[in-house]
C-alpha cells in the first residue's frame, strides 16, 4: 500500500509541475492573470522568508513586491521543469540580503554612538521584553530597536545565515541552495555569527546582573 | 563544573538547545527533553549558556515580523503597477529586443571589458595562489577557531600545528601569562 501511495504522490507532483510549467509559459507569453496565479501560490513562502528578516509590514510588502517584479522580468531565464518555488526563494533571499546590507549602512550612518547609560537602558529593555511575552507594543518596539541594533553588528551575510539556520530551522544544504553560497562558507558564517551574537548577549546579561546586584546592595543598606 | 551531570553531558545538552526551544520539533523525545532540562537545573555553566542562547533567539525573533503578513488586494494592484513601469524601474537590464546580428555585435562589444577583467582576475589569482593557502574559508579562521570549529562540524580538520597552538594558548592562560 505504501508503495502505491508513493507512486501516487510522485504522479501528483509531476502533474503539479506540468501545470506550473504551463502557467509559466502563459506568463512568458504576457498573460498577467497567469503570473498573478503564480504569485498567489508562492506568496506565503516569500512573505515568510522576508518576514524573518524584517519587522515592519510595509517593508515586508515592498520587498515581496520587488521579488515578484524581479521574478516577472527574469522569467525567461527560468528553466522549465525545475522548481519555481526554489527559484523564487533564491530571489527572495538575495533581495533580503541586499536590503540588509543597505540597512546596515544606514544604521551605521544615522545612529551615532549612544552614551553608555543609554546603551544599558536599551539593553535592559530588551532583556525584559525577551523574558515577558506579554509586553506592551511600545516596549516591544523599543526592544525590537535594540535587537535590530545588536544584529546590525553582524554582516549581512552572517545575518542571513544565522536567521535561516537558527531561527527558521533550514539545513546548511537548504541555505546553500537558497543563497547560492558553498556549504563550507555557510558553516564558517554560522559559526562566526553565533559567536558574535553570543558575545553581545553575554555583555547584555552581565550589564543586567551588575545592575541587579547594585539594586540589591542598595536595598540591603 | 562536572562534564557529566545526570544522564547526558554538557556537550550533548548544548547541542539540544535549538530543539529544546521549539516544542513542535519531534527530534527530541520527551525523555531526552526531561534529561536536558534536568541537566540545566544542575549545571550552572550550561544554564548560563542556555540563557545566552535564548536571548540570542529572542533578538532574532524581535527583529522579525511578529505576525504572519499576507498579501491583500492592494498588494496585487501595486505589483501590477510596478510591473507596468518596466524592468528599468527595478534596476534590471531591459528585455532584449534586437535582431541576432545586433545582439552579437552588442555581446562582442560587452565582451571586451569582460575579457580585460577576466585577464586581470587570472593574473591576480595566479599571484595569490602562490602566497595564500588553498582553502579561503578555512584561512579566515584563526588556529583556535579551527580547533573549536572542527569539534562542532568535523570540518575543516585542524592541522597538528593548530592543536599545538591551542594547547599552548590554553596552558599559558591557565598559568596566567
Amino acid at each position: 500500500m505504501a508503495g502505491i501511495e508513493v507512486v501516487e504522490e510522485e504522479g501528483q507532483e509531476a502533474r503539479d509541475q506540468g501545470t506550473e510549467d504551463d502557467v509559466i509559459r502563459r506568463s512568458l507569453a504576457g498573460d498577467q492573470d497567469a503570473f498573478e496565479s503564480l504569485v498567489r501560490r508562492h506568496s506565503p513562502r516569500v512573505f515568510n522568508i522576508v518576514g524573518s528578516f524584517f519587522r515592519r509590514r510595509d517593508m515586508v510588502e515592498d520587498i515581496a513586491q520587488e521579488v515578484f517584479a524581479k521574478a516577472y522580468f527574469s522569467l525567461s531565464s527560468f528553466t522549465l521543469g525545475r522548481s519555481f518555488e526554489a527559484w523564487v526563494a533564491r530571489i527572495t533571499v538575495n533581495a533580503c540580503y541586499d536590503h540588509l546590507r543597505a540597512q546596515r549602512r544606514r544604521i551605521e550612518y544615522q545612529m551615532p554612538r549612544s552614551s553608555e547609560q543609554e546603551d544599558e537602558w536599551f539593553e535592559l529593555q530588551m532583556l525584559d521584553v525577551a523574558r515577558d511575552r506579554h509586553a506592551s507594543d511600545e516596549r516591544q518596539r523599543d526592544a525590537a530597536e535594540v535587537a535590530e541594533r545588536l544584529l546590525a553588528k553582524l554582516t549581512a551575510e552572517d545575518r542571513v545565515v544565522l536567521v535561516l539556520i537558527d531561527r527558521d530551522g533550514f539545513s546548511i544544504k537548504e541555505v546553500s541552495e537558497m543563497t547560492g553560497w558553498g556549504e563550507s562558507k555557510i558553516k564558517v558564517r554560522a559559526f562566526r555569527a553565533r559567536r558574535q551574537l553570543r558575545g553581545a548577549m553575554k555583555r547584555l546579561l552581565l550589564n543586567a546582573e551588575r545592575k541587579q546586584g547594585k539594586l540589591k546592595a542598595g536595598k540591603s543598606e | 563544573m562536572s562534564e557529566q551531570t545526570g544522564t547526558i553531558n554538557c556537550r550533548e545538552t548544548r547541542r539540544r538547545f535549538s530543539a529544546l526551544a521549539d516544542l513542535s520539533r519531534t527530534d527530541l523525545s520527551g525523555t531526552d527533553r526531561a534529561a536536558t532540562e534536568r541537566h540545566l537545573q544542575t549545571c550552572e555553566r550550561c544554564a548560563r549558556e542556555h540563557r545566552l542562547f535564548k536571548l540570542g533567539r529572542a533578538a532574532l525573533d524581535l527583529a522579525a515580523s511578529s505576525e504572519a503578513v499576507r498579501p491583500d488586494n492592494d498588494f496585487y494592484a501595486a505589483l501590477r503597477a510596478r510591473i507596468a513601469r518596466g524592468p528599468a524601474a527595478e534596476n534590471l537590464p531591459p528585455v532584449a529586443n534586437e535582431s541576432w546580428a545586433a545582439a552579437v555585435f552588442l555581446t562582442a562589444r560587452q565582451l571586451i571589458p569582460a575579457m580585460a577583467v577576466l585577464l586581470l582576475l587570472i593574473i591576480g589569482a595566479t599571484l595569490i595562489s602562490k602566497s595564500a593557502p588553498a582553502e579561503t574559508d578555512r584561512a579566515e579562521l584563526r588556529p583556535r577557531e579551527r580547533v573549536l570549529f572542527n569539534q562542532l562540524y568535523d570540518y575543516p580538520e585542524p592541522t597538528p600545528d593548530d592543536v599545538l597552538e591551542t594547547l599552548v594558548a590554553v596552558e599559558e592562560k591557565e598559568n596566567g601569562k
